[in-house]
């Protein structure tokens, strides 16, 4: 018999808590101040445990439309048995096939992530929700949930105090973000990405210039003393201020030359090429600190297509190469940069990669059509990140196979449940250390995440 | 039943904890904007959320305080080179207008709803709405504030008092802190851009371009 838990959570407090102040007429701003107070007094221990490590949190999301395998990338080892492909969207032994970390399997195409195993966890066991949308039900906690998208409100969290919250990179519209009324990430393309650290042109002298942004520091640093005590944040949004009176008069442009990053990045391939720019500018404004996070937007055209493993997949192995590698070189790049948000700590300890689709294909055999919606995938990569592939597949009978779940604790394979998207949009939540507000601890993946 | 004595031990915490945080109520707004004294608060319960003019009422005050009549103002690529782009052509369809101007070119940027793509009108405060604010009210003042009768209007005493700018733009006269500031810029910059560094610095300042 399963031994009742008679421990209260923080989250049990401040739920009960709150009913108990609401009924007796505490507002309810005054009721979220008092409880978050009392509460990370009376349980300190549960901050740490209601997410990752404390500190200035980046993302960087690769949201893939449509319908986008991440077995591609990295699979269980049922796969290990075929000597031969026999599904589609999938490796196979011969094909370079080892097992790298904790049951994940990496193959020749997915080479570059390698080293970086031990921190990447790939499932493609989650039940999916919906066909395709430009709104993954997996960013919003599930169809029904509808809660903010992570990197959204990571963003506008803005903990690394980032000249720009958060920009979003190719077709606008083929993924959309539920902001829930707070700011949208900022859509850029390459020149408009550039243009928002270009030092625009004004007919005053430098010297000017000058002093206009320091009078316009100084003049809203009084008028946010003056105000602290009535808006929200006042301090803080001084700092943004002078922030912008520093971009009007400092060129960050040159900051962003990608022209010295790997030409993996700067010179990718077919749809990944503008993938690849995306990522080395996104990195390379993280470094100077110009952004808290980017989401890359990649459209992969229709797979309907790919129903052997022959010619006509090279869709499949150019998906899997140009992403492994791209996101390898990504891994390297934060693994070797200082944040300059948080003293000590590199870009890899504040970034969390995480890569999502609308659903992901699941097995097919040879020949026969890969239809929509069979699965849904995601792949978490970061330093608290506990590398693995994550749920299993029966592959037996010979028709289309069966992705089976895991348990979100102990990561052990489940037949005959499936995770669900809400587990994917708390792991993510909790790996980013979004812990307020709709944050359901409850929901994590546990098993994906250190420590 | 551990539970329930749990939360009753911590609903007495609580009352002690209100009882004894008077910094708990925290909401003010400011009483007395004399010049020269300190501001007084009269405290409430909640601290407002910083909100961002938005995009009609910034066009308002260009034309209404600074005089620019089409409500917005170019981008300059360079001198007397206006940016031009396909873009800001396909934003101003019924003029055809080649040239960019910046309400309309970073509209999505300063929160400007999108309907079609189902994207709401966003206040929030940001960095880089205030840059734009600052870009937008430099180019305004430098472009008007030399006409006379917006100079009349913003500057009546000339470049010795502020109340008139600081009234237009803020809705209060400056404390003398604020005042300082402006000393010091007009002493600083050239004569001949020493009321336009003030109009825009005071028309882009923080408490200007937020709505209270």
């Amino acid at each position: 018999m399963k031994k009742k838990d008679t421990n209260i959570s923080r989250r049990s407090f401040l739920s009960k808590t709150s009913y108990i102040l609401a009924g007796i007429g505490v507002g309810s701003v005054a009721r979220w101040e008092i409880l978050t107070g009392v509460s990370k007094k009376l349980f300190p221990e549960a901050i740490a445990n209601t997410g990752a490590a404390a500190g200035p949190k980046r993302m960087i999301e690769l949201s893939f439309r449509s319908g986008v395998p991440f077995m591609l990338l990295g699979t269980s080892d049922e796969f290990a048995s075929l000597g031969n492909p026999q599904f589609t969207c999938s490796p196979w032994r011969d094909n370079e096939y080892v097992q790298a970390e904790n049951g994940l399997y990496l193959n020749e195409n997915t080479r570059a992530l390698r080293a970086h195993a031990s921190n990447i966890a790939i499932t493609q066991n989650i039940r999916p929700e919906t066909g395709h949308t430009n709104n993954f039900d997996i960013r919003r906690g599930g169809r029904d949930a509808d809660l903010m998208n992570p990197i959204v409100q990571l963003a506008n969290k803005n903990t690394t105090q980032s000249v720009t919250q958060g920009v979003k990179w190719g077709r606008q519209n083929s993924v959309v973000n539920e902001t829930k009324g707070a700011q949208d990430l900022t859509p850029v393309d390459n020149d408009s990405f550039l243009d928002m650290f270009k030092k625009p042109y004004f007919p005053v002298s430098d010297r000017d210039l000058a002093a206009i942004s320091k009078a316009s520091e100084k003049l809203s640093r009084q008028q946010a003393l003056l105000l602290e005590k009535a808006v929200k944040n006042a301090s803080n949004l001084a700092k943004d201020q002078k922030k912008a009176a520093e971009l009007i008069t400092t060129d960050y442009k040159d900051l962003l030359d990608i022209n010295g990053m790997p030409s993996t990045l700067t010179n990718g391939s077919g749809r990944y090429e503008d993938m690849g720019k995306a990522l080395a500018y996104s990195v390379k404004a993280m470094e100077h600190n110009l952004i808290n996070s980017s989401h890359v937007v990649i459209t992969t055209g229709d797979w309907h297509g790919f129903q052997s493993v022959g010619d006509n997949a090279r869709a499949q192995m150019q998906f899997a190469d140009q992403v492994s590698k791209q996101v390898g070189e990504v891994i390297n790049f934060l693994k070797n940069t200082p944040d300059p948000a948080s003293e000590g700590q590199t870009l890899w300890d504040t970034t969390v990669i995480v890569m999502n689709s609308e659903f992901t294909r699941g097995l097919s055999p040879m020949g026969r059509d890969n239809s929509d919606g069979r699965t849904q995938g995601q792949v978490l990569i970061g330093k608290d990140v506990k590398g693995g592939f994550y749920g299993s597949f029966d592959l037996t009978g010979g028709g289309y196979g069966t992705a089976q779940g895991f348990d979100k604790d102990t990561g052990a394979p489940t037949p005959g449940m499936r995770n669900s998207a809400s587990q994917g949009y708390h792991t993510v939540q909790h790996l980013v250390g979004n812990t307020e507000d709709n944050y359901n601890s409850s929901e994590v993946m546990k098993a994906m995440v250190k420590g | 039943m551990i539970k329930i004595i749990f939360i009753f031990q911590t609903l007495l915490l609580l009352v002690a904890y209100n009882n004894c945080s008077g910094n708990m109520q925290t909401e003010s707004t400011v009483l007395n904007s004399k010049e020269g004294t300190q501001p007084t608060y009269q405290t409430q319960l909640a601290l407002k959320e910083c909100q961002f003019i938005d995009v009609v009422s910034m066009s308002n005050i260009l034309k209404n305080q600074l005089g620019i009549s089409y409500g917005d103002v170019p981008i300059y690529e360079d001198e007397n080179d206006i940016l031009q782009s396909d873009d800001c052509r396909n934003i101003n369809p019924e003029t055809n207008d080649p040239n960019c101007y910046y309400l309309t070119t970073y509209a999505a940027t300063l929160g400007v709803a999108d309907l079609t793509n189902n994207i709401k009108t966003n206040n929030k405060c940001t960095s880089t709405k205030y840059k734009l604010a600052t870009e937008i009210f430099l180019n305004a003042c430098l472009e008007s504030v030399d006409k006379p009768e917006i100079s009349q209007k913003l500057f009546p005493n000339g470049l010795d008092n502020f109340d008139s700018l600081y009234l237009t733009f803020v809705g209060r006269k400056p404390f003398s802190r604020e005042v300082e500031v402006l000393d010091e810029l007009v002493k600083t910059v050239e004569p001949n851009v020493a009321k336009a560094s003030a109009c825009a610095v005071v028309a882009s300042s923080f408490e200007a371009v937020s709505k209270l």
